[in-house]
């Protein structure tokens, strides 16, 4: 039994807990990993925003080179830096700030003049003035061209980026930690045009980024900046970009060193809100074509985290800081960020609580399913290892319960043979003999009838006959026996006749056993009573004892074959268990039934009732 | 002076048949019908020999046995039974019985103590 369970246990039951932990696990997963995807998703949408965004600078750059390319063809470069900034201002559409200077650091424009008659020059000279002549150093972004001219450069992944930076500076200055920003960074023409040896001041710690999106582990930006004058952010290279933050605004610088003169170096500056108008262009359409809502909000954030266009128009979501996903727009507008926040997230959760949910189900039917199985199957080895116990016990107690008669009549019939019997004690024995030889017979008709019902081979003679008959007989050679063995004995019967139709030599069996089990449990108090009596149309026959009776917890299984309520050969109760199980199957062959009472006042009481045969027949 | 025997056996007609045969032998036999009273018979009558069913209501010839030679008593037992398998003999030897006769055998009859008792 140990030895099936523990197989059960390790075949069965352990590998099933183990998948169904591992099932669990996977389920606890789902939340995480459906956010991930979703978050995959989503990531595109502000790419597209942020690659939109360096588009525009982009843009605003090649129109800045156009503009001074028509001015140039006119004019030549060393009289156009004299009054580039008033030019400029005629000639370009955007509200940009001109100036050139020579690569000495000497502003030829804006100068002194302008300045008196435009506040927007004083202000130019007051904030850049000495960083764009080299007199002073100040923090600025350089963007490199590449991610300018070649916006499609932005969809390269973040691995390839920083692998190559790293390659380039050599410094780890950047943090290889999982941003999942897709955001265009500086690469190669970055590290070769501000390398380290170019740039003071390198950049020695990541910055943070003013957003910290809930499905992006890190929060460093990717920015490249440097301190060092305006000279050196344009040594390298005939044109470029470089903003810079004045007064917590941005200022967008674009230079040019046209070919028809290297030593002069025209540029403008552009201030971000002046592109106020274009933002909202970056962000796709809110809605589809069917009008539905879509799941998510897209905003464009400046540098403070705050929403300078939204898609929807007008939209409002709890904390501008923390998107679901963004993505870093880079050194062309460094500190902004193209961010994604979902309109319903509880959606989310609750998608993923769903097949978390349905998991769970699953698994809890597969894991009841097999407990249940395994149950069913130990309670049926159970069984069967219990019956076979049974039936072991029953070898036992046949083959005590044949030798002990078998004894006897050997004994006295030795006895008996040597002469050693004495005159008066030869009745004595005698009786003792045929008692015995019927015990003997009684037995082994038990146990013959029993394996033929078991097998189904015996076959009933049944013909009617009056039960009160078959009882007057079986009483009277029972009573002396009874007596002699201590018993006080009494018949209560109801006027017969008790016609029944059966097979009598097998009711009368029943009646044999009862009165065997009143005497083998009868007790100190021999007491047994035979009880018979018509009720309705049955007739019932009680064996009343005065013995200990059956346990309250025993009574259901005294009925089954090889059970001993008084289990155990050591109790000195002889028996073999199939008394009462035959006796039932015998009664239900012949439609009637058999039940165990307590006795009142203590002892068993065994009822038989049977149909009577006029009952039957009307 | 006759010797005493003590005979522990439930069977009534078993318990008649040994003790006519060894009354007629010239023993003086003490009967038994129970575990429960065979030891204040053994303390009071000091039977010569004791001979003992295994399968006795309420104690075990097992059960007297080790409670015989427990008190130091040392009695000669001859355990009779109708059990007649290695281990039963096995078991009742070991608990201190003498030795040990089936009930139904060829010949129940009982034998000398198997080993000398001082």
């Amino acid at each position: 039994m140990k030895k099936s369970l523990l197989v059960l246990l390790l075949a069965v039951l352990l590998p099933s807990v183990v998948l169904g932990w591992l099932a669990l696990r996977s389920a606890q997963e789902q939340q995480i990993v459906l956010e991930r995807r979703t978050a995959e998703l989503y990531q595109k949408e502000t790419d597209t925003v942020a690659t939109a965004a360096r588009s525009l600078i982009s843009a605003e750059r090649r129109a800045f080179a156009e503009t001074l390319r028509q001015m140039l063809i006119g004019e030549k470069p060393q009289q156009l830096a004299g009054h580039f900034a008033v030019s400029l201002r005629s000639t370009w559409s955007q509200p940009a700030m001109g100036f050139a200077l020579t690569t000495e650091g000497m502003i030829c424009s804006p100068n002194l003049h302008d300045a008196g008659s435009n506040a927007q020059v004083r202000q130019f000279l007051a904030e850049n003035g000495s960083w764009v002549s080299g007199k002073a150093q100040a923090t600025a972004y350089p963007v490199p061209m590449d991610e300018l001219n070649r916006p499609e450069m932005a969809q390269r992944k973040m691995t390839y980026g920083n692998a190559k930076r790293q390659q380039d500076y050599g410094k780890g200055d950047y943090s290889q930690q999982a941003s999942q920003s897709q955001s265009a960074q500086p690469s190669k023409s970055n590290s070769e045009s501000y390398g380290n040896k170019e740039l003071p001041n390198e950049k020695q710690e990541a910055l943070s980024r003013n957003v910290a999106p809930q499905q992006q582990a890190g929060t460093e930006s990717q920015l490249t900046w440097a301190t060092a004058d305006f000279r050196e952010f344009i040594a390298e290279g005939n044109e470029g970009v470089v903003n810079r933050f004045v007064n917590d605004r941005l200022n967008m610088i674009f230079w040019i060193r046209p070919a028809e003169a290297r030593n002069l170096v025209f540029g403008c500056l552009l201030r971000a809100e002046d592109l106020a108008a274009q933002w909202p262009d970056l962000l796709p359409a809110s809605g589809d074509a069917s009008g539905a809502e879509s799941d998510f909000i897209l905003a464009l954030l400046n540098d403070k985290a705050q929403p300078i266009a939204a898609s929807p128009a007008g939209s409002a979501v709890p904390d501008w800081k923390k998107p679901f996903v963004a993505t870093e727009i880079g050194e062309a507008l460094p500190h902004w960020e193209a961010a994604l926040y979902l309109r319903h997230p509880e959606r989310l959760v609750a998608s993923a609580q769903k097949v978390r949910r349905n998991l769970y189900l699953l698994i809890s039917c597969a894991l009841v399913a097999i407990a249940i199985g395994g149950w069913v199957v130990m309670a049926e080895t159970r069984r069967q290892l219990t019956l076979a116990q049974k039936k072991t016990d029953f070898v036992s107690n046949v083959s005590h319960e044949l030798k002990t008669p078998l004894t006897s009549i050997r004994m006295f019939a030795e006895l008996m043979h040597s002469g050693r019997a004495t005159a008066e004690r030869q009745p004595q024995y005698l009786r003792i003999i045929m008692v015995e030889a019927e015990r003997l017979t009684r037995l082994i008709n038990n146990v013959l009838d029993f394996a033929g019902l078991e097998r189904r081979q015996r076959r009933f003679e049944k013909r009617p006959f009056d039960l009160f008959e078959m009882l007057t007989q079986i009483w009277s050679s029972h009573e002396v026996h009874l007596h002699e063995a201590g018993f006080t004995t009494n018949w209560e019967s109801a006027a017969p006749p008790y016609p029944v139709i059966g097979d009598e030599d097998a009711l009368a069996q029943v009646l044999v056993n009862l009165l065997a089990n009143a005497e083998k449990y009868g007790g100190e108090r021999k007491e047994i009573t035979l009880r018979s009596y018509p009720e309705g149309a049955w007739v019932c026959l009680s064996v009343l004892d005065r013995g200990p009776g059956v346990p309250p917890r025993e009574e259901a299984k005294i009925f089954e074959p090889f059970y001993r309520a008084h289990d155990s050969l050591s109790s000195g109760i002889p028996g073999t268990g199939l008394g009462l199980s035959l006796a039932r199957r015998i009664v239900q062959e012949h439609g009637g039934e058999i039940f165990y009472q307590p006795r009142p006042g203590g002892g068993s009481n065994f009822t038989v009732r049977l149909p009577l045969s006029s009952a039957s027949s009307s | 002076m006759k010797k005493r025997i003590l005979l522990v056996e439930d069977d009534p007609h078993i318990r008649l048949g040994l003790c006519d045969a060894l009354g007629g032998e010239g023993y003086d036999v003490i009967e038994c019908a129970d575990g429960a009273q065979a030891m204040p018979l053994l303390r009071q009558r000091r039977p010569d020999l004791l001979v003992l069913d295994l399968m006795l209501p309420h104690k075990s010839g097992y059960d007297l046995c080790r409670e015989i030679r427990s008190e130091k008593n040392r009695v000669p037992i001859l355990i009779l039974s109708a059990k007649g398998q290695e281990i039963d003999k096995v078991v009742g030897l070991e608990l201190g019985a003498d030795d040990y006769a089936r009930a139904a055998g060829p010949r129940a009859r009982a034998h000398p103590p198997r080993r000398a008792r001082g």
